[in-house]
């Protein structure tokens, strides 16, 4: 069990290091285009929409290292008023709801996925992409979240240490 | 009869909704999944396709206005590892420092500029308290009173443009980021100039500090000279938002290269080998901030066809006749939901619910929208849940100065300026050209 946690773990450490090269690509491919608008007075046909799917992809990819990280933003205020075994159980049953949000989630972006694929269907831009480009990434991301819950979860009952409950917020 | 059955009905369902978001939120569900979680069972209890959800969550992301987060996000993290804030706190302070209560006058300056290049609170709090905390107390300045300087000083980071709150607002409420960024600029410069005020009266009337020795010209020339690069970059973002040669996304864009090519080449703060750590501590802020925002859209979805907002708008409009008492009651709200909510998921909340309601009044979304922004600057700030006041404590226990520092501590320090803020929301409240004046009439 400890083997597949850890697996878990890193392929999520894997998808978040790409969801940050991801990222830093976005920021040159924008800057790209702005050098060819202004400099060359040959604006591109792609920057827009590959940045914009890069990004559908980079957030998605991340999504499980934070959930397994327990640093997506929540609220701790009542939880930390709580017994360490109280915080510790409160902190599972949120796992467990975070590891079914995201196999619902996952479930039906798989669904929906499957019915571009049969009707061809293709984005309404200018590169035309096929649509389940757009959707894969909801489908690995979630699925992989899904686990990460469950496996923290599974985790915690070994080492209980690791359910970190200090909440992180985001820095802006 | 019927109709009054119905109105009953919807209220209950309103109620309903809103108590289980809240008992999932309090119980420490994280609040992206909460709200997903709670639209998708919304959907399937009404019978609707819960294939909304991933189309939901998809389309917020595939959003070119939103790429305007990662890409501020990735700026200020390569301005704050590359020590951007030493330079322009060490040429700000080389001008005024040698005045009374010049040292904190030239730090409230330090963070309205950092300001101007990040879009957040937090990297401007951290960047500029980085440097300024241990010289503030080494000039003999009261520790409460730094540290709530810092505190509230690094809140000007989401009201001068770039912000990223007012890009996550201007995207929920589908208003101009550009008319929000400029619009921000008045209240900004108002809020820098009521805290330069309370600083100078604050030293005059007894603050026990020292003034720093007058930099000579060579050394102001010099420090300027260093900074330069920053405050090109800064003027580079503001007037190209401003004259429309970029976007706001595109000037994120730019502004990042930029503080790359500052950073890695000019000034050479900054190795190659830090960069994978850069990319990757943006890609946690971001999505941090972006699955909330998918989280929040199946939500909005889901209680838009419950009518849920209709049923709020409703109840507002019957009781809240004038703008003004609805802004007013906002803004209570706000702060009282700002002591114990992190700022993100307290918009996220409340925006998709009360946006009709807005709408049925008449209220300038621009206007409201900086009002909101100057509410979450309080949110940042009040105990015990204010995001600035952890960063101050960790940076404040992480100087050479200073032991292990609380934030209760830092908290007490924050309180006046608060009702500087609560000042300036109200005279922008009552003068609402100072928000709108320079996106409709400059």
């Amino acid at each position: 069990m400890a083997k597949i946690i850890r697996a878990i773990d890193r392929l999520c450490v894997v998808a978040a290091g790409l969801a940050a090269v991801l990222f830093f690509v976005i920021g040159l491919i924008v800057t790209y285009e702005v050098v060819m608008r202004y400099v060359f007075l040959n604006p591109t046909r792609w920057v827009e929409e590959s940045a914009r799917v890069l990004q559908v992809y980079g957030v998605f990819l991340a999504c499980a290292w934070l959930v397994g990280r327990r640093e997506h933003i929540r609220i701790t205020v009542v939880s930390s008023l709580l017994g360490t075994g109280a915080q510790l159980w409160l902190a599972r049953l949120s796992l467990l709801v975070v590891a079914a949000v995201s196999g619902t989630g996952a479930w039906y972006s798989g669904a929906l996925m499957r019915f571009s694929i049969s009707i061809g269907q293709r984005t309404d831009s200018t590169l035309e992409l096929p649509m389940w480009l757009l959707q894969a990434p909801l489908v690995l991301g979630l699925m992989l979240a899904a686990l990460q819950a469950f496996a923290v979860m599974v985790d915690s009952f070994e080492h209980p240490e690791r359910l970190n409950d200090a909440a992180r917020a985001p820095d802006f | 009869m019927m109709l009054l059955a119905r109105q009953i009905f919807k209220a209950m369902t309103t109620a309903l909704i809103l108590i289980g978001l809240l008992s999932l939120l309090l119980a420490g569900v994280d609040i992206a999944f909460a709200m997903a979680g709670l639209g998708v069972v919304l959907l399937l209890t009404a019978d609707l396709s819960p294939l909304i959800m991933p189309q939901a969550m998809m389309a917020s992301m595939d959003n070119f206005i939103l790429l305007a987060v990662p890409l501020f996000v990735l700026m200020a993290n390569v301005l704050l590892r590359g020590g951007a804030g030493n330079d322009l706190f060490d040429a700000v302070q080389s001008w005024v420092g040698h005045w009374p209560g010049g040292m904190a006058v030239g730090t409230i300056l330090s963070c309205a500029i950092f300001s101007s290049i990040s879009g957040s609170s937090v990297a401007t709090a951290a960047t500029i308290g980085t440097v300024a905390i241990p010289a503030l107390i080494s000039r003999g300045y009261e520790r409460r009173f730094v540290y709530g300087l810092l505190a509230a000083g690094g809140t000007i980071g989401i009201l001068i443009p770039p912000s990223i709150p007012m890009i996550v607002f201007g995207f929920v409420m589908s208003e101009s980021i550009v008319d929000l960024f400029l619009a921000g600029i008045g209240p900004g410069l108002l809020l820098t100039a009521l805290f330069v005020v309370y600083v100078v009266a604050w030293a005059h009337f007894g603050g026990g500090q020292r003034a720093a020795p007058r930099a000579s010209w060579t050394e102001r020339w010099r420090a300027t000279l260093r900074a330069s690069p920053t405050l090109a970059l800064a003027v580079l973002i503001l007037f190209g938002i401003y004259f429309g040669v970029f976007t706001p996304t595109e000037a994120a864009g730019v502004g990042f290269v930029a503080a790359l090519v500052i950073t890695l080449v000019i000034q050479r703060s900054l190795s190659t080998g830090e960069l994978f750590a850069i990319a990757r501590e943006s890609a946690r802020t971001t999505v941090m901030v972006l699955f909330i925002i998918a989280g929040a859209k199946v939500f909005g979805q889901a209680i838009t066809l419950y009518q849920v907002p209709q049923a709020v708008t409703a109840a507002v409009v019957v009781n809240l006749v004038l703008p003004v008492a609805f802004v007013g009651t906002i803004c209570a709200l706000l702060l009282v939901m700002g002591c114990v909510l992190e700022t993100l998921s307290m918009m996220l909340l409340m925006l998709p619910i009360i946006e009709p309601s807005l709408r049925d009044l008449a209220i300038d979304p621009i206007w409201f929208g900086i009002i909101f922004t100057m509410m979450m600057e309080c949110a940042l700030i009040t105990p015990p849940v204010g995001l600035n006041l952890f960063v101050i404590q960790a940076v404040a226990s992480d100087g050479v100065h200073a032991g292990r520092v609380s934030t209760a501590e830092v908290a007490r320090g924050v309180f006046p300026f608060v009702l500087l803020i609560l000042l300036c929301v109200a005279l922008v409240i009552a003068m609402p050209e100072i928000a709108l004046y320079i996106p409709f009439h400059l």
